[in-house]
């Protein structure tokens, strides 16, 4: 499936990860760490894909795992005596805020994989790029280079193993073939590096002004996107301000309220983060719906 | 008045060298324009002369003229965007990291504004049929999809000359053909005059309108290339002849028996396309050979002979990653000692994977690569000269894979065997037989890229391996080079090591090797003597072959055809 973000521009994308990615931070409730959690597992699947989003979840399990165990050994803030453990006491509330601490890093890392699938570095500069266009091109020819030093790297240590490996014993010639690996990959990114200037200077570059290429385009559907979860990130904002985001685990965990108005910062949170899903549906409908009308 | 016209131009560079002198070209607009002559010959400095901004530095006299105007009266933007030049490395010139920022790199450069910016893009990538590299990274492109990149950047510039220096030194011949196609097609259609540098000439002959043999700084001869190809025959440069494409020099030998003299051919014009030099010897073969053709076999005798093995991969598959299909997948191959074996198959077959198996630098994921003397050298030669050396010269370099000392020893001692005597003999047979004279002192970025390449042949040569692997060693060879080559692969075999390389360069692979392998699907397909495995073939074949193939099945090189039609025409 493609990356629904892809049919949106950049400004929009970035604008959305700026509204999300704080809040998902900074939110401990548990109904809202738990909203996050599942709305950036979502998101990071129709973004970023399964075999991603089952790196992170490894990453999150692991990190959960720590974080969970942790807090419930050694968190001594609680005051419900859970059960004793060779003569140690276990609070509910440490568990408990472990587990909400871990629902929370899990969001942060999930939104990161779908952050980076969003936004590529072409992206990000072409953002950029328009306000510093010497910088950004000086970023994107970094980006370039560092893909081709690595690849150098490996063929010349393919290449230098291949002739000195059986000569080379020792530490003292270990080093020393170590400093003439290093010095083979400059002098070779170095003579490269000029024929790149050559090529630059032949096409014109620092002959005076440069123009900006434009690539993406602001369209309809980047108004719909951006004004309703604008909107739905300002009502989020006024809830949190109310304090229906509020939590505290100590020294009793609070109950978990399910007022009509608590109800509401829930469901305007859920719609918020569930933006991806709905770009990507939106996407999926809008193809039936064109192909069925022919 | 031409459109570009070069006048009595000399050239020295700061250190004193003459690389042109007295060069004399001119060509006009909508002229394609082929400048051929063997490495070092000055064919890059004379199309760098051409491009303001480029020229190298030195001392100069002549003059140059662009669209009736003197060169040096072009503003650095105007220069920029009428003259396009394309240089042979393809990863050194791509400046961004995306594609399509990599095509609107020029047009931004010489402020273009933005609506014509969109038009031109968007027509030259329809053009150019490169709408699927069009969302792509740079880095995720191969040398062939770079250099069409680049050719597709500069064309969206609008230029109304392009200077091409050995653009396809780097690609393998079949991505060299698909860009010399859009490169004529682009000359063609659109009317852009075209000089292009080339010393693999066979792909672009017979585009040329015009052909200018280069030769030590000067041009030899311009003409047509029936004319020029007629002209080299003729006796008049050796090392020019060499360069001929096989069907002028088929054609030539038979002109030449057809006379029956040892005197060469007294002829204006030499067919240079299969298809002219197939006519002609057809036409030849019904006229003076008899009905009943001696096919006799063409194989050698030491196809035959019982050969130890030196390397058993059995049941071999190899993959990138755990989400990737496999590269190899159940492959099984002998590499004997006493034989030189080449591998050839298409694009991402696996053929590089194949040799950094076997030489130990990576591991299988299945099967296993059985080395049957565990005390043999294995050497291996990369398919990037550039990174064999470590050491700041050629000669440095050479002492230093001779092996007696990696570091400062070496730096000290090699500073005096510039041009003398090399103090280890087998470095300076290793460099004779490369023909590396001269170079030793140089540093290795500071010679060419076929130079490069003999030297560090030369090094992987001197630590006398048992067992040789080469990815592409005849790339960006010329004729000499690739000679000199085949006679140290030779006497490798004949001291029964093991050579194996992987080629796409069907001929080469013809001419030398014992045994070829076809590596397609993961799997060797297909292995056998180069006649067996060429003759038959229509597509996947020598020149030679297609030529001469109806009339002497069994032949597949030129020596083949010559050979044969020397017998037939005796009998009859």
């Amino acid at each position: 499936m493609k990356n629904p973000f892809d049919f949106y521009h950049p400004a929009t994308v970035l604008c959305y990860f700026l509204f999300v990615i704080p809040l998902s931070i900074v939110l401990f409730h548990p109904v809202f760490a738990s909203v996050s959690f599942l709305c950036a597992a979502v998101a990071s699947l129709v973004t970023a894909g399964l075999k991603k989003t089952g790196a992170a979840m490894k990453l999150c399990l692991i990190l959960s795992a720590v974080i969970i165990l942790f807090n419930t050994v050694f968190n001594d803030n609680g005051a419900t005596v859970w059960f004793r453990f060779s003569g140690r006491q276990i609070l509910l509330e440490g568990f408990l805020y472990g587990l909400c601490s871990a629902l929370v890093l899990g969001s942060v890392v999930l939104w990161f994989t779908c952050y980076t699938a969003a936004v590529d570095s072409d992206r990000f500069l072409y953002l950029f790029g328009g306000i510093f266009p010497n910088a950004a091109l000086l970023i994107s020819m970094t980006f370039s280079q560092t893909r081709i030093i690595y690849s150098k790297a490996a063929q010349i240590d393919d290449a230098q193993k291949g002739l000195y490996a059986q000569t080379a014993k020792g530490l003292r010639k270990r080093i020393l073939l170590a400093g003439r690996k290093i010095s083979a990959l400059l002098d070779w990114a170095l003579e490269d590096s000029i024929e790149t200037a050559d090529s630059m200077h032949s096409r014109g570059y620092a002959t005076g002004k440069r123009t900006k290429m434009k690539f993406y385009f602001f369209s309809r559907r980047d108004i719909a996107f951006a004004i309703p979860a604008f909107a739905l990130f300002a009502l989020s904002l006024v809830f949190i301000a109310r304090g229906y985001a509020d939590f505290n685990y100590y020294p009793f965990a609070d109950t978990i309220g399910f007022s009509p108005v608590q109800s509401a910062a829930y469901a305007v949170y859920l719609l918020l983060l569930m933006f991806p899903l709905f770009a990507a549906i939106r996407e999926s409908v809008t193809w039936r719906l064109s192909r069925s009308e022919i | 008045m031409a459109f570009v016209s070069v006048r009595n131009l000399n050239f020295a560079y700061a250190d004193g060298s003459p690389a042109l002198s007295d060069v004399n070209l001119t060509a006009e607009k909508g002229e394609f324009v082929l400048i051929c002559g063997p490495s070092g010959c000055g064919k890059t400095s004379l199309l760098k002369m051409m491009k303001p901004g480029l020229q190298p530095r030195g001392k100069t006299s002549g003059s140059i003229e662009f669209d009736g105007r003197p060169l040096n009266e072009y503003g650095p933007r105007e220069a920029a965007q009428s003259i396009g030049i394309i240089l042979q490395n393809p990863d050194s010139q791509t400046v961004c990291d995306s594609v399509r920022s990599e095509l609107a790199f020029g047009l931004e450069s010489i402020e273009t504004p933005l609506t014509v910016m969109s038009k031109r893009i968007s027509e030259t990538v329809s053009y150019f049929g490169i709408e699927k590299l069009y969302l792509k990274k740079t880095a995720e492109l191969s040398g062939g999809e770079k250099q069409l990149v680049i050719l597709a950047a500069i064309i969206a510039m609008r230029p109304s000359l392009l200077l091409l220096d050995e653009p396809s030194s780097q690609l393998d011949p079949v991505a060299a053909r698909q860009f010399y196609d859009i490169l004529t097609r682009t000359n063609r259609e659109l009317g852009i005059t075209v000089l292009v540098s080339e010393h693999r000439i066979t792909d672009i002959y017979a585009f040329a309108d015009k052909v200018a043999l280069m030769d030590k700084g000067r041009i030899v001869f311009k003409d047509t290339p029936g004319k020029a190809a007629a002209w080299a025959v003729s006796g008049n440069s050796e090392s020019l002849e060499a360069l001929l494409p096989v069907p002028s020099a088929l054609s030539s030998y038979l002109i030449q028996r057809a006379v029956r003299s040892s005197q060469p051919p007294q002829t204006s014009t030499l067919p240079f396309t299969v298809k002219d030099a197939k006519t002609l010897f057809e036409g030849f073969a019904r006229e003076r050979l008899g009905v009943s053709t001696d096919n006799s076999d063409m194989r050698g005798d030491s196809y035959r002979e019982e050969r130890q093995k030196a390397v058993e991969l059995k049941n071999v598959s190899y993959r990138f990653s755990k989400y990737d299909r496999a590269v190899l997948d159940s492959l099984w191959l002998d590499i004997n000692y006493g034989e030189i074996l080449a591998i050839v198959g298409g694009n991402g077959v696996g053929k590089t994977t194949l040799l950094r198996l076997t030489a130990g630098l990576i591991k299988p994921s299945v099967g296993r690569i059985g080395i049957t003397r565990p005390s043999a050298r294995i050497a291996y030669l990369p398919q990037n000269p550039q990174c064999m050396f470590s050491y700041d010269t050629v000669g440095e370099n050479l002492l230093a894979a001779a092996g007696e000392k990696i570091g400062s020893t070496a730096l000290s001692s090699g500073l005096d065997i510039c041009g003398r005597v090399l103090n280890n003999e087998d470095a300076a047979r290793a460099a004779e037989t490369m023909t590396l004279d001269g170079l030793l002192e140089k540093h290795p970025y500071d010679i060419s890229f076929g130079e490069m390449q003999r030297a560090a042949i030369a090094m992987l040569l001197i630590r006398q391996p048992d067992i040789l692997l080469m990815d592409e060693p005849s790339r960006g060879l010329d004729h000499q080079a690739k000679t000199a080559l085949s006679a140290i692969l030779r006497c490798f075999r004949n001291e029964k090591k093991a050579v194996v390389f992987v080629t796409h360069d069907i001929e080469f692979a013809a001419e030398y090797a014992d045994s070829c392998a076809m590596l397609f699907d993961g799997k060797i397909y297909f292995r056998a003597e180069p006649h067996d495995f060429f003759s038959g073939n229509m597509c996947y074949t020598t020149a030679a072959h297609r030529i001469a193939g109806s009339v002497f099945p069994n032949a597949v090189t030129l020596k083949d055809v010559m050979e044969l039609w020397e017998k037939n025409e005796k009998k009859s």
